[in-house]
C-alpha cells in the first residue's frame, strides 16, 4: 500500500536525531564563502566614496572632510558591489554573520571608522564640508 | 426595527486572501459561489508592489543587478542572470565559458530549490504537513550547497554583468554533488508518496483541469502549460550552456493539479541529471570579464525559463550609465488568467490547492 | 537572442493594432507580454507574441492623450497587462474585458512610470 513510505519515514523519525540544531547552543560554522559582513581595512582606505556611490542600498556614508567611513549593517545586503568598485581594495566580505544582538541599539547598527584630518592650510579656500555619498 | 430582506439572488461572494494560511504572498480573490461550487473568481493584485522597475534609472547599470536579484527570493538568481544577459546583449560582450557553465549550474540548483519548496507548500495547502516538512528538510541540503558555492542560501548574489562573481573550484562542486545525490534519493521517496498515496491522488486528480487550447490561448507558461500538453520550454533557446546539454522537455497531458505536480517532480529529476552533466563538463578558465564605461544605446530582449515558467526581460539603454527601462514579465503574471479559469467549477475546499498549483510568486508579479 | 530563435520587430499604427493581432492569433501565435516605455511626449507600447521559439514584437507609439483599443477581445489574458499600463502610464485603453478601474496598484502618486511632461499634454499634467 502506498501509505507505507510516509509511515516508514514517520517511524524512522523516532530513532534518528532531530533535523534541527539547538541554536544558539549548537552553531553551524559558516562556510568560507558565506556572505556575512563587509569589512574595511581602514589603513588603506582613501575615502574616495566610490563605495558609497555604488551601494544599491545606500548603506555607506563617507565624509572625507571629517575622515569618516560608516556602514549601516542593517541596510547592507552584502551584495559586494562596494568590494568590486573599491580602487585600493580595502573592502572585503567576511563570513562572520552579524548576530541579532548587534542590531539591538542604534550604536550597534553601524560600523564606523574615523581618522584625524589635518585642518586646511592657512590661506587656502575652505573645503566644502558636505558629506559625500547617500 | 430592520425589515428582513431576502438575500439578493445570485452567487455568494467570499473573499479569499490577502492573508490566508496557505498563501506564501498576499493575493486577493473574490470568489463567486453557488452552494459549494465556485462559478467565477475576480483576482486582485497590488499588495506588494515596490516599483522596482522605476529604480533602474537611479542606479548604475552594473549595480542594478543586485536590485533585480531581490525582486523575488526563490527566483532571485535567474532574475539577476536574465538582467545580466540582456545587458550583455546590449554591450555585445561574451562571457567566458566557465562563467556560462557556472550560471547553468546555479540555474538548475535554483530550479531544484524552488520545486522542493513548492512541493512543501502544495502539501501544506491540502493539509499534509508531514510531507511539507519532509520536502523542506530535503531542501536544506540544497540551500547549503548554494551557500557553499555562491555565498547565499536563498539570494545567491553571484550573477554580475560580465560573468559570475564567485568561482567555486571543481573539488567543491564534486563534493556538493555528493550531497545533492542524497537529496535525489530522498526526493524519489517523496515522489512515491505524491503519486502513489491514495489521499493525495484524491485531492489532486481531476482538480483544476484546463485543456490544451485554454492553456495556450490564455497565455499560460511553465509547468501550467506543459502539464496540459504543450511542448514549450524556454531553455530550448539554448542560452548559457543549455545549447550544449541534452535534455527533453517534460510534458504531461492530463492538465489537472496532479499533472502539474508530476511535471515538477520530473523536472527535479531532470535538473539533477543536468547538474551532473554540467559539473562533469565544466571547463576551466576565468569566470568573468571586466566591464567598464558607458553602455551603447539600444534595446535587448531576453527570455529565461524560471521554475515557474518563461520570464521575458527587456532592457533599453540610452547611452548613459543609468538604463532607461527595465521590464520583467514574470510567469505568475501570465498564469493568473489561466488560474482564474481553472478555479471555475471547483469546490471551495479545492481553491487553495488550485492557487498553489501555479506556484504563485506574487512578489515577482508585482515587482 | 540565440541562434535557435528568431525575433522580428514591426512598427504598427493604432488603427491596425486589433486586425494585426487577430491575424497572429489565427496563425497560432500566443500572447507573451505587453510592455510600456515612457518618453517625454509619447508612450511606446510593445506587444510580444510567441510561436514555438519565434518572437515577434509589434511596436506602437501612442501620443500623449491618445486612445488605444484593447486587445482583450482577441487575447483575453491581455487584461492584466492593459490594466497595469493604464494605471502606471496613464495611456487610455478602452473597453478592457476585466477592468479594475484604476485600482491595480493604487499608487499614491498616479501614473508613476510616465515621463510625459506638462508641456506635452494640454488638459491634464502628468507629473513624474
Amino acid at each position: 500500500m502506498a501509505f507505507i513510505p510516509m509511515a516508514r519515514t514517520a517511524f524512522r523519525n523516532f530513532f534518528t536525531k532531530p533535523a534541527t540544531r539547538r541554536y544558539p547552543y549548537v552553531v553551524r560554522p559558516a562556510f568560507s564563502t558565506s556572505r556575512g559582513r563587509i569589512l574595511n581595512d581602514f589603513q588603506k582606505c582613501i575615502l574616495c566614496s566610490m563605495c558609497a556611490k555604488h551601494c544599491p542600498a545606500n548603506a555607506i556614508v563617507v565624509d572625507k572632510a571629517q575622515g569618516l567611513w560608516r556602514i549601516d549593517r542593517f541596510a547592507c545586503v552584502i551584495c559586494g558591489a562596494c568590494v568590486r568598485t573599491c580602487p585600493v581594495k580595502c573592502l572585503s566580505i567576511s563570513n562572520e554573520r552579524p548576530r541579532a544582538v548587534d542590531f539591538s541599539d542604534i550604536a550597534g547598527r553601524s560600523q564606523e571608522h574615523r581618522r584625524e584630518v589635518a585642518p586646511p592650510a592657512q590661506g587656502a579656500a575652505p573645503a566644502a564640508g558636505a558629506p559625500s555619498g547617500a | 426595527m430592520s425589515d428582513h430582506e431576502k438575500p439578493a439572488p445570485g452567487p455568494t461572494v467570499i473573499p479569499f486572501g490577502p492573508q490566508h494560511p496557505v498563501l506564501p504572498e498576499p493575493l486577493h480573490f473574490d470568489l463567486l459561489l453557488e452552494d459549494e461550487k465556485v462559478v467565477g473568481a475576480i483576482p486582485q493584485i497590488g499588495y506588494i508592489h515596490r516599483g522596482l522597475e522605476l529604480l533602474v534609472d537611479k542606479r548604475d547599470y552594473l549595480d542594478y543587478v543586485h536590485v533585480a536579484e531581490r525582486i523575488c527570493g526563490i527566483c532571485s538568481f535567474m532574475h539577476g542572470m536574465g538582467y545580466c544577459e540582456a545587458v550583455e546583449t546590449v554591450l555585445g560582450t561574451q562571457i567566458p565559458d566557465r562563467g556560462r557553465w557556472l550560471r547553468t549550474f546555479w540555474c538548475e540548483l535554483e530550479r531544484v530549490h524552488s520545486h522542493l519548496l513548492w512541493l512543501g507548500l502544495a502539501a501544506d495547502a491540502f493539509g499534509f504537513e508531514n510531507l511539507f516538512h519532509a520536502s523542506w528538510r530535503a531542501r536544506e541540503t540544497i540551500v547549503d550547497v548554494a551557500e557553499e558555492t555562491a555565498g547565499g542560501r536563498v539570494i545567491f548574489g553571484s550573477a554580475i554583468v560580465g560573468g559570475v562573481s564567485r568561482d567555486p573550484d571543481d573539488e567543491t562542486l564534486k563534493r556538493c554533488m555528493k550531497a545533492v545525490h542524497a537529496v535525489r534519493a530522498e526526493t524519489l521517496r517523496l515522489a512515491e508518496v505524491w503519486i502513489g498515496e491514495p489521499t493525495v491522488r484524491h485531492r489532486l486528480s481531476g482538480v483544476g483541469k484546463i485543456t490544451k487550447d485554454q492553456a495556450y490561448s490564455l497565455g499560460a507558461v511553465g509547468p501550467m502549460l506543459r502539464a496540459s500538453g504543450v511542448d514549450y520550454d524556454a531553455r530550448r533557446r539554448g542560452y548559457e550552456a543549455y545549447g550544449e546539454i541534452e535534455f527533453t522537455t517534460v510534458v504531461e497531458t492530463a492538465g489537472d493539479c496532479m499533472a502539474r505536480a508530476v511535471v515538477r517532480l520530473r523536472e527535479i529529476e531532470q535538473s539533477f541529471k543536468i547538474m551532473d552533466e554540467v559539473v562533469a563538463k565544466m571547463p576551466a578558465g576565468p569566470v568573468s570579464v571586466p566591464i567598464k564605461g558607458m553602455p551603447p544605446a539600444g534595446d535587448a530582449w531576453n527570455r529565461v525559463e524560471q521554475p515557474r515558467g518563461e520570464v521575458v526581460y527587456f532592457v533599453r539603454s540610452n547611452g548613459t550609465r543609468q538604463l532607461e527601462r527595465f521590464r520583467v514579465r514574470t510567469p505568475t503574471f501570465a498564469n493568473i488568467p489561466a488560474m482564474v479559469e481553472a478555479i471555475k467549477g471547483a469546490s471551495l475546499a479545492d481553491v487553495p490547492t488550485i492557487i498553489l498549483t501555479i506556484d504563485p510568486c506574487i512578489s515577482c508579479t508585482e515587482r | 537572442m540565440t541562434e535557435r530563435e528568431t525575433q522580428t520587430l514591426e512598427e504598427i499604427e493604432v488603427s491596425n493594432l486589433v486586425p494585426t493581432v487577430d491575424a497572429l492569433r489565427v496563425a497560432g501565435w500566443r500572447l507573451v507580454q505587453v510592455l510600456g516605455i515612457s518618453a517625454a511626449d509619447h508612450t511606446e507600447l510593445n506587444y510580444s507574441f510567441g510561436l514555438g521559439l519565434q518572437h515577434k514584437i509589434l511596436r506602437l507609439k501612442v501620443a500623449a492623450g491618445a486612445e488605444v483599443p484593447s486587445i482583450t477581445d482577441v487575447f483575453l489574458a491581455a487584461y492584466l497587462y492593459e490594466n497595469e499600463i493604464r494605471d502606471l502610464f496613464g495611456v487610455k485603453i478602452e473597453r478592457i474585458a476585466v477592468d479594475w478601474l484604476g485600482k491595480v496598484y493604487e499608487p499614491v502618486q498616479g501614473k508613476a512610470f510616465s515621463k510625459i511632461t506638462v508641456a506635452a499634454t494640454s488638459s491634464e499634467g502628468g507629473p513624474r
